[in-house]
């Protein structure tokens, strides 16, 4: 009898928390732990879809409001800005061959007609960084087919003065390697190859970044990047 | 835009197509960044968390199940949880200003335009099994994004006090809208 009213004990407690995460208003902590069981255990993921569901004829007071055409900014972010350091893709050596010659826009539209279909990409690496009690956030998006590491501040405040924010890689039981100081909100780097299980961490540098090749100061937040 | 125009979009997302990227964003940033104005009530961090939910969208399109529910439900539930992702990660005191703000849209005529909607009136009605008091504390969370903190604030009641009403509240709007 009590093991059945532990079990239905677990069962109020897993909905209720499904709910509250829907409805909003758990803690940034409470709401990572929460993503991370949905991770986890389908059962909870599927009562957080059901509770979406619920809620979702309330979306329509949510009133349209036109957005400025941001879709540069976001391509630049997925698939890398043209970079001309960059060794070219299929569609960059296509259009610097024909580069000049008055009829390359319609060769380059008609190859891309005879182009065999793409391959299926390799799936996008992701990371979530953040940490207990701490507001800072970044988001990692790894893009193998440009071999490039798209890491985005998502929330908290920038470094204070005099100090900056610092990206490491570290991968297996190798020491970390440093993939740059942040100085933007969304940094690209090149990156030839990145495994699921690595991780990625930010450490709090002086300005110009650590001078030894390890993280001096305190490292922030970290997460583990997975295959989506 | 019908909802089958934008699952029809998703599939082809995510085939990797950036044409109907493209097609999607101008189908649905309206909307989203609506919802990220709400929430965010902050135009220049709205369109950042645009940016980033649209990235997510690209990234996980192929997890979108159209036999599970509306692409636009989806679409929304990825900004809603960015968005307030944000606002928890904020620091305490600048939450309370922009929440402040957020209050005077949670008003109940809001909701008029919703009654209309058939599909709306299940929710509707239950929410009215709910004293009036809880009903709107639960619409001001969803809709606003407001924290258990910033409800208790405006209901002057303990912080855990709230959060027993509105768990209580969401169980009983469960029972209403299974039965």
């Amino acid at each position: 009898m009590s093991d059945q009213g532990d079990h239905r004990h677990d069962d109020d407690e897993a909905e209720g928390l499904a709910a509250e995460y829907v409805l909003g208003t758990l803690p940034l902590a409470e709401r990572i732990a929460a993503e991370n069981l949905a991770k986890t255990q389908p059962g909870f993921a599927a009562r957080i879809a059901a509770w979406e569901q619920h809620f979702a004829p309330l979306n329509a007071d949510y009133v349209p409001v036109p957005a400025p055409n941001l879709l540069p900014q976001i391509e630049a972010r997925l698939f890398g800005r043209a970079d001309p350091d960059r060794r070219p893709g299929l569609f960059g050596r296509l259009r610097s061959a024909f580069a000049g010659a008055a009829v390359a826009a319609a060769l380059v539209v008609g190859a891309l007609y005879l182009l065999p279909a793409p391959e299926p990409a390799a799936p996008a690496l992701t990371a979530t960084l953040a940490a207990e009690a701490q507001p800072l956030t970044f988001a990692a998006v790894y893009d193998p087919s440009s071999d490039a590491l798209t890491l985005t501040q998502t929330a908290g405040p920038a470094a204070e003065t005099g100090r900056v924010y610092e990206l490491w890689l570290i991968a297996g039981e190798a020491a970390p390697v440093s993939l740059g100081v942040i100085d933007a909100q969304s940094i690209t780097r090149p990156l030839a190859d990145l495994a699921p299980g690595a991780v990625l961490a930010v450490s709090l540098e002086p300005t110009g970044g650590s001078t030894t090749g390890a993280p001096t100061g305190p490292v922030l937040v970290t997460g583990v990047v997975a295959s989506l | 835009m019908t909802d089958d125009t934008l699952a029809s979009l998703l599939a082809r997302v995510a085939t990797q197509d950036r044409a109907a990227f493209r097609e999607l964003y101008s189908a649905s940033s309206a909307k989203l960044f609506g919802t990220l104005l709400r929430i965010l009530g902050n135009r220049a961090e709205a369109e950042d968390a645009l940016q980033e939910v649209f990235t997510r969208v690209w990234l996980r399109a192929a997890r979108f199940d159209a036999e599970r529910g509306r692409a636009m439900t989806w679409l929304i539930a990825i900004a809603r949880n960015h968005a307030i992702d944000r606002i928890r990660a904020r620091p305490q005191q600048t939450a309370g200003e922009d929440e402040t703000d957020l209050l005077a849209d949670t008003r109940p005529g809001v909701e008029a335009g919703l009654i209309a909607r058939g599909e709306a009136q299940r929710v509707i009605e239950c929410m009215n099994t709910l004293e009036p008091d809880r009903a709107e504390a639960v619409r001001g969370a969803y809709l606003g994004g407001l924290s258990y903190q910033a409800l208790a604030e405006k209901f002057d009641v303990p912080l855990n006090t709230m959060r027993t009403w509105l768990r209580r509240s969401l169980m009983k709007l469960k029972d209403c809208l299974e039965a």
